[in-house]
């Protein structure tokens, strides 16, 4: 038999925890665990951050130096993000010839955050931020990285804090659309693994591998534009009316520690 | 009261090390189940009976902070923390690696089939994806894990420890 502490000890202990539990529920337990593990959390995210990228460079790689590698990451971040800016200047460009007149796209504010805590497997992919509902975060809220690419959206949210849902979690999913000649729309949603799916493409669309894939917009705090990754595969069953696009993300949260929260113009604190 | 404030500040800091450091790791380090096996460790090895509630505690900061696939995380920590007290009380009495080992692997064993069924039940009442296949990869890596911690981490702290009280502590 183990030793074990009085009767009267241990109901101190579970009232003492009680006590805790509830206070901590009264006082919203995310916005306090975050207060309270903050100074030690964001250093050692920062650190898990680092050793990711820098330790763990082979795991990508298969013969690369981490130079070349981090060289070829951003060679591809940069080549997207000017593929996008293009499609959108010439689409904005064909409109303003049809029409003199066009809409001014709303601009969104952001708020800076810094990863707390960070969950990523096959299984799932989310991520706790340092700001929330008082910085002005809504639930929904699309979540992106320093270059603008889209990261997550708020999956829950406290006072101080909110919890991300990265791209790739299984149980995500975002309006996009595909930047080829139909510009394509659907839903991509986080598969096992690092990629994402959009089912459903009927098989008239014209969807071809390294097409650009951005948020649509469909969504009320998601902003359309935003880019989500690049298709890598398209895969259609013998006789089914639709086709699948596998879709790799063009952010790996394993490398993010500060994240840029985007909120509306008309609410930023 | 000093003795509790020790005990909730030891549980912050493996708590920060468990979410921000372990899990911000590549898989598959990432699921190093350190809080489960120091408790573990702690209370069958050490005799540190009271810290049983840290996998309480740790289940239920999961839930507020939905960090976690499967949902209702208390409850599976509450059943874990059950099968070491009834594990370390009745079956495994003596203090070897096997018996920590033996009832590290059984709680994670109890915290898959929990996860599973909340995870089956809440696929069959909603719209949750039943991932059964990495949960249990998953779960197997942190079986891999706790052994490795128990054999080649917790056996060279507690001889360096042994060492520095020799050496140090006992003359002191």
């Amino acid at each position: 038999m183990k030793p074990s502490a009085t009767g009267r000890n241990r109901i101190r202990r579970v009232v003492i925890l009680v006590t805790v539990v509830l206070l901590a529920l009264f006082f919203s337990l995310q916005g306090l665990l975050t207060i309270v593990i903050a100074p030690l959390a964001v250093p050692l995210a920062a650190g898990a951050t680092w050793i990711s990228k820098t330790i763990f460079w082979w795991r990508e790689t298969g013969g690369l130096t981490p130079e070349a590698l981090a060289d070829l990451h951003q060679d591809r971040q940069e080549l997207a993000i000017d593929r996008l800016e293009f499609e959108r200047l010439k689409e904005e460009n064909e409109l303003l010839r049809q029409e003199l007149n066009f809409i001014e796209r709303s601009e969104s504010g952001s708020v800076s955050a810094q990863v707390l805590a960070k969950s990523v497997s096959h299984s799932v992919s989310r991520f706790l931020i340092d700001v929330g509902a008082r910085q002005g975060v809504q639930l929904g809220a699309a979540v992106v990285s320093g270059e603008g690419m889209f990261v997550g959206k708020v999956i829950e949210l406290g006072e101080h804090s909110a919890t991300v849902s990265a791209l790739t979690d299984p149980s995500h999913s975002v309006a996009v659309s595909l930047l080829n000649k139909s510009r394509t729309i659907g839903v991509a949603t986080g598969s096992v693994g690092d990629l994402l799916q959009i089912d459903f493409i009927p098989t008239d669309e014209t969807v071809q591998e390294n097409d650009l894939v951005v948020t649509s917009g469909l969504e009320p705090l998601i902003p359309s534009g935003l880019l989500v990754g690049v298709v890598n595969t398209v895969e259609q069953q013998t006789g089914s009316p639709f086709q699948q696009a596998i879709v790799e993300p063009l952010t790996d949260i394993r490398r993010l520690s500060l994240v840029l929260v985007l909120i509306p113009a008309d609410i930023q604190p | 009261m000093i003795g509790y404030l020790l005990h909730g500040l030891a549980f912050l800091l493996l708590l920060a090390l468990q979410v921000s450091f372990i899990h911000a790791l590549p898989y598959p380090f990432d699921r190093i189940p350190l809080i489960l096996v120091v408790t573990v460790y702690l209370y069958q090895y050490e005799d540190k009976t009271s810290c049983w509630w840290w996998l309480v505690c740790y289940g239920f900061v999961l839930d507020a902070i939905s960090l976690s696939i499967s949902p209702l995380q208390i409850v599976s920590y509450t059943l874990v923390t059950g099968v070491m007290l009834f594990f370390v009380t009745h079956v495994f009495t003596n203090r070897s690696f096997y018996g920590m080992a033996a009832t590290a692997l059984l709680c994670l064993v109890a915290l898959t089939v929990s996860e599973l069924s909340i995870l089956g039940l809440s696929h069959l009442l909603g719209s949750e994806p039943f991932l059964w296949k990495p949960l249990l990869t998953t779960n197997l890596w942190a079986a891999f894990f706790s052994c490795v911690l128990l054999l080649f981490v917790f056996s060279p702290l507690r001889r360096g420890r042994l060492v520095l009280q020799r050496l140090f502590l006992d003359r002191v």
